[in-house]
């Protein structure tokens, strides 16, 4: 596969030779200001209980003690993305084990930590009220007051069409997002009472908003800078903020910089992971296997405190159908709360965890009817027949690729004959049992919130040539910085190096979405090519003049932008302004100097929105999505029929980028997105005892490692350059692909289904060994 | 303090990046350098500097990724790995950089297999692997310029030579640090104080220090002791001595115990197998040892050393609880002796985690069996299992009685059954006590259908 960006580039991206050379400005990277206070912790121990009291005189007597401050040191100590619920610091009560209680400062770092395990908190425990799981939840009633729903056509017309009913449960765990760098954030005291915020954000603009909100300041006070993330998935998107509001607190008050930089513990105990769901289906289905009518509860874990759950759950309930035409569908979701830490954006947000729902019918299905499960997506699959076009929710598939990802994918990846060898090992082996599985996604881009798809950009040129760019994306290893600096160098035709993708902060770029959604480059990179075009336009339109003249220009008469000019035939390329009419060129240099003599702006700001999305959440219907990126994944499986281990022996994924903006990134994108899938539906087990969370740190939390990738590993995309949509014709990458790591869990329970052939397993997810071992178990 | 703070912290080289800080994400790898025994060059191996306290490297050349290059050059790995889509956020990659730098520093070629061997301790949240695996794949290696030659300085090994033969004695309130060069010296402080954690390559005590707020005071390190081999055939045993790693047993008992060195594939990280010792793995008596149930079965014994004398003891033999070995105060193990009678012999051995690679085990067990030839009729069988009651089990009685009984479906049902009422599992985070008895008997089952002859 060709790994180029749109310009043909082969060159390292965007600040990987720094990170070669560990010399990337992470947080804690930069080295401390002279008078820089370190900030510290104190979480509850507990998931429920009545703060009695606080005791820091310990520490207080301590050598290098500066501060410590509770909720009543701040002027509003609630915050939230959606609703502002979420204390700061906790204030009569604790609500989860993990949530911050105290915030102390030391002006060294040793200090602090041994001071960390000298406040003493006073804790009523109240644990035996608490709810820390879904049944849980379920049982008390403990919700948050949204339900959201989608429906179509008549489920008991649906039903009484099937001709097999089935019904079933399935769990769905959480997941950590294991970002490499924590939370931190560094707050800078500026002249008239102003601060100024480094964050490990992924939307400076909410870490604005909250840090204000919080001191009590107004918004232009704060100056929120991002210059990169060390990973981030969406656990960086809201709950960054709560970091940044902390330090922010400290620098405020002590008119110190102070740097807060979570432990690995810590931070797993204290930020929200992947909602985990339960599902109750019922499913309607033909002989052939033809889904008639589908009925969906879903309750989505919240954690305490609201964050973004509504927003995820609304996006699981939109992906419940998948790749899949589903006449009758009614789904009903609620979020449940719950005494563990509010959960939060996970890279897919809430879309996998509907998929997975779809998938798994669809594997049941297969057994009830023993028809291979292939054959049963196939006849379900949008695109199928003519009038399998439209979504639940009523949004029609504009260029639906499904079916040709599906075959295309089915004959590279030899479906068919490895079915035939499958079918004789299993027969043969003892110890091992392998299953096959081809599954797809079809994931909506745009936020569902309409009012988050907008993007800005502000582009400046330089005399020599050289360009910055700004945007309000922010990098967090995905590599929109890569992307946008293609597309900027490509607009002006000059080399990768002369262009500049700036630190994304809130004095350049305003009032910006988070990098999230997948939809970074799309939106911020269309907003940086609008402003290059806006720059282009007035260049071009002296270039014409200065090109096409006849006489020496009179150097004395200055040049003005002229409306009846046409700029046509002006195109920049290889560093050259080329009238392509009449074949005169001058360096691009050249022109740009002559336009700032001309007094000519050479910057520029523009803005762009997703066009025409239209969304009733309350109806759950409309047009929510700009547009789908496709793909489909083919996973082999093995699996020990006595211990439970998984190997995955191989992997093929085809996915439609359309003209992707850079090969080598979004190759990136695909092979990382589905590795982290395959953690969330394989090792990966957030695992609490009382609510107390256990697994914080990576000896007791597993993310996959390297042996544990798909032994072959092809990873491919469509050839799809007539795509017109977005961007250059690209397609977003960031989510899309994580979903497809649901092609391992299906093939563990294709493997476990010639086990037992007749029955139905409840395989939650994730399919560890032990609910591998386990699930057989419970059906004997 | 250890090495990963000190260089950010201390040094303010914040190239080396700590993720984890027990030693089980390998973003703080480093190399460690020490003179080679015959040849006047330095030998460069990786290890997590995260768990590593400084004082516990002294004598050793310490390489970083700032040293790797100057400014404006990459290396052939770096640049690989910057053109290969190899990272992404950057965090792991100072880590993954000087992984992929060992392969050739221990001369060993860039071919799939090895790039993932030497990666299996470095995680990565990004790429999914495959950008770093075809970066590794896309190094030439005749391109890359070996440590020895960019620090090449004859007058720097000498010194490293001149400070390895020398004692240390270290006291940091509230820290005593002592590696003497005699073992009589050892010995003698051993015995003079009851608190005394004898140590080597930190990888369980730097943990301890990071992430369980235990601080051992006073540490004694035998690896300055002159005359304690590695490696030596006595009598009827081969044996390993205390400054044995995990890395040499498995490139010296790669032909002896095959299926042991295999299984130590999966025991850990490259990082952590360079520093830990058998040793040390075998006294800190986990009860979910990888180790212990192969040695358990193998009826392998410890040489245990004092004032008065030595004497030796099964490994079996000397655990009387919970992480409790029956040593005197004044004792101190200086070496494992592993039978030469089960030389080449198959074992069955079985490490059952959440994760394959770089995890704590849920249950590990290990079998050995023989039967009659032609027949089966059972010469020899022995059982142990870890992770499934305080101390590691074998069940030599049950052992003695399948003497002579056929190697049957039923005689393994009986086992099995009698196995499960001795043994007291518990649930964590590895797993519930009903998944830790379903492997107990499912691993027996397993077993029987790879012993059973076909």
């Amino acid at each position: 596969m060709n790994r180029t960006d749109i310009s043909g580039h082969t060159i390292p991206s965007a600040g990987s030779v720094d990170h070669v050379k560990g010399r990337s400005l992470f947080i804690d990277s930069l080295p401390m200001r002279q008078d820089e206070i370190h900030l510290g912790l104190i979480i509850s121990s507990h998931g429920s209980g009545l703060i009695e009291t606080i005791d820091i005189s310990e520490i207080e007597r301590m050598p290098g003690f500066i501060a410590a401050f509770t909720a009543s040191d701040f002027v509003n100590n609630r915050w939230g993305p959606v609703v502002k619920d979420t204390p700061f610091l906790a204030e009569k009560r604790v609500n989860y084990a993990g949530e911050p209680i105290v915030l102390i400062a030391f002006d060294n770092k040793n200090a602090l930590r041994q001071a960390q395990k000298k406040v003493h908190i006073c804790l009523k425990d109240e644990t035996s009220q608490a709810v820390f799981t879904i049944d849980q939840a379920l049982a008390s009633n403990s919700f948050f007051p949204d339900t959201l729903g989608i429906s179509r056509g008549n489920l008991d017309l649906g039903f009484s069409a099937s001709d097999h009913i089935l019904e079933g449960t399935l769990h769905i765990q959480g997941q950590e997002h294991f970002y490499f760098e924590t939370q931190a954030a560094i707050a800078i005291p500026e002249e008239g009472g102003c601060l100024k915020i480094l964050s490990s954000t992924q939307h400076p603009t909410e870490v604005q908003h909250v840090c204000a909100h919080a001191l009590g300041l107004s918004f232009q006070h704060i100056n929120c800078d991002v210059n990169r993330m060390g990973g981030a998935f969406g656990g960086k998107e809201s709950q960054a903020s709560h970091i940044a509001a902390l330090a922010a607190l400290a620098a405020h008050k002590t008119g110190r910089p102070a740097r807060l930089v979570l432990e690995r513990e810590e931070d797993m105990e204290i930020t929200g992971k992947r909602h985990g769901f339960l599902c109750r289906y019922k499913v309607g289905y033909s002989h052939q296997g033809k889904i008639q009518a589908l009925k969906t509860e879903l309750f989505a874990d919240g954690g305490y405190y609201l964050d973004l759950s509504p927003a995820i759950l609304q996006r699981a309930l939109l992906h419940l159908d998948n790749c899949y035409y589903i006449p009758h569908f009614d789904s009903v979701g609620k979020i449940c709360r719950t005494n563990t830490a509010p959960n939060t954006a996970f890279r897919g947000f809430g879309g996998p965890q509907g998929m997975a729902v779809i998938e798994n019918i669809i594997e049941d299905i297969s057994v009830k009817l023993r028809r291979d499960s292939l054959a049963i997506r196939k006849i379900n699959i949008y695109g199928a027949k003519p009038e399998y076009s439209h979504t639940p929710y009523g949004q029609k598939l504009e260029n639906n690729l499904l079916p040709e990802l599906f075959n295309k994918l089915e004959h590279s990846a030899k479906y068919s004959e490895r079915r035939l060898s499958i079918d004789q090992f299993n027969k043969e082996n003892k110890i091992l049992v392998r299953g096959l599985a081809l599954t797809g996604t079809k994931f909506g881009i745009s936020f569902t919130t309409r009012f988050l798809n907008q993007g800005n950009a502000l582009v400046h040129v330089h005399r020599d040539g050289s360009i910055q760019v700004s945007t309000g994306a922010t990098e967090m290893g995905q590599g929109v910085n890569s992307k946008i600096q293609g597309v900027v160098a490509d607009a002006f035709g000059i080399p990768l190096v002369k262009v500049r993708v700036m630190t994304t902060s809130t004095e350049k770029n305003a009032n910006t979405s988070p990098t999230a959604a997948s939809s970074g480059s799309d939106l911020n990179g269309a907003a940086a090519l609008a402003a290059c075009d806006k720059i282009k336009e007035r260049c071009a339109n002296i270039a014409a003049q200065w090109l096409s003249r006849e006489n020496p220009i009179n150097t004395l008469e200055e040049l003005e932008i002229k409306p009846n000019i046409s700029t046509e035939y002006i195109v920049f390329r290889d560093g050259q302004v080329i009238d392509r009419m009449s074949k005169a060129s001058m360096p691009l240099t050249e022109l740009i100097n002559l336009c700032y003599f001309n007094r000519i702006s050479l910057s520029d700001y523009a803005h762009y929105k997703f066009p025409g999305l239209s969304f009733d959440a309350r109806s759950g219907q409309g047009k929510p999505f700009f547009y789908f990126t496709q793909g489909a994944a083919a996973t082999e499986v093995s699996v020990d029929r006595f211990t439970g281990e998984v190997k995955v022996i191989r992997t093929d994924i085809l996915m439609d980028l359309g003209r992707s903006l850079n090969a080598l990134i979004d190759y990136g994108q695909v092979a990382g997105a589905f590795v982290q899938g395959l953690g969330w539906v394989t090792s990966e087990d957030v695992y609490r005892e009382k609510g107390k969370l256990i697994s914080r740190s990576p000896t007791t939390y597993k993310i996959p490692n390297i042996n544990d990738i798909p032994r072959e590993f092809i990873i491919d995309f469509l050839e799809n350059s007539g795509n017109q949509i977005n961007l250059h014709g690209s397609k977003a990458v960031g989510e899309p692909p994580l979903p497809l790591a649901l092609s391992v869990w299906c093939a563990i329970k294709n493997a476990l289904s010639y086990i037992y052939p007749d029955k139905i397993l409840a395989l939650p997810l994730p399919a560890t060994n032990e609910a591998i071992i386990m699930v057989q178990q419970r059906s004997i | 303090m250890n090495l990963s703070r000190f260089l950010r912290e201390v040094l303010l080289k914040s190239g080396t990046k700590v993720v984890c800080e027990e030693g089980d994400c390998g973003s703080c790898t480093v190399l460690v350098g020490e003179p080679d025994k015959n040849a006047n060059t330095l030998n460069y191996k990786m290890i997590n500097s995260c768990i590593a306290p400084v004082y516990s490297l002294d004598g050793m050349h310490i390489i970083t990724i700032e040293g790797l290059s100057d400014a404006k050059e990459l290396t052939e790995v770096q640049e690989k790995i910057a053109c290969h889509g190899g990272s992404q956020c950057g965090y792991c990659t100072p880590g993954i950089v000087m992984a992929l730098t060992a392969l050739n520093e221990n001369k060993v070629h860039y071919k799939n297999e090895a790039i993932k061997s030497y990666l299996t301790g470095n995680l990565c949240r990004c790429t999914g692997y495959l950008p770093i695996i075809e970066s590794g794949l896309a190094v030439d290696a005749a391109k890359m310029k070996p440590i020895n030659e960019i620090y090449a300085n004859p007058q720097l090994i000498l010194d490293l030579k001149e400070t390895q033969a020398e004692p240390i004695l270290l006291e940091h309130n509230p820290i005593t640090y002592f590696a003497p060069t005699s073992l009589t010296q050892a010995l003698k402080y051993k015995a003079a104080h009851n608190d005394v954690s004898v140590v080597s390559g930190f990888t369980d005590i730097g943990v301890e220090q990071n992430k369980k707020d235990i601080l051992r005071t006073k540490l004694l390190s035998l690896h300055r002791i002159k005359g304690l081999k590695k490696h030596k055939q006595v009598g009827d045993f081969y044996s390993a001595g205390p400054k044995t790693t995990i890395s040499d047993i498995e490139t010296e008992y790669r032909k002896i115990f095959p299926d042991f060195c295999r299984y130590l594939n999966i025991f850990a990280s490259p990082q952590i197998k360079n520093r830990a010792t058998l040793i040390g793995n075998i006294a800190n008596g986990s009860p979910i040892s990888d180790t212990l149930p192969f040695l358990y079965i193998l009826d392998a014994e410890l040489e245990i050393t004092s004032l008065k004398g030595k004497r030796s003891a099964k490994v079996k033999d000397v655990f009387k609880g919970y992480r409790q070995l029956d040593l005197e105060n004044d004792e101190a193990i200086t070496a494992v002796k592993f039978p030469k009678k089960f030389e080449h012999k198959k074992f069955f051995l079985y490490k059952i985690s959440k994760r394959r690679d770089l995890d704590i085990a849920t249950v590990t067990a290990a079998f050995f069996l023989s039967l009659n030839k032609n027949s089966n009729i059972i010469l020899d069988l022995r059982v142990a299992f870890g992770g499934i009651g305080p101390m590691i089990m074998r069940f030599e009685d049950l052992e003695h009685e399948a003497k002579g009984c056929e190697f049957n479906n039923e005689f393994i049902e009986g086992i099995i059954n009698k196995v499960l009422t001795r043994i007291t599992p518990i649930s964590d985070v590895r797993g519930s006590r009903e998944f830790r008895e379903r492997l107990v008997i499912n691993l027996l089952k397993k077993f029987f259908i790879e012993a059973s002859p076909i």
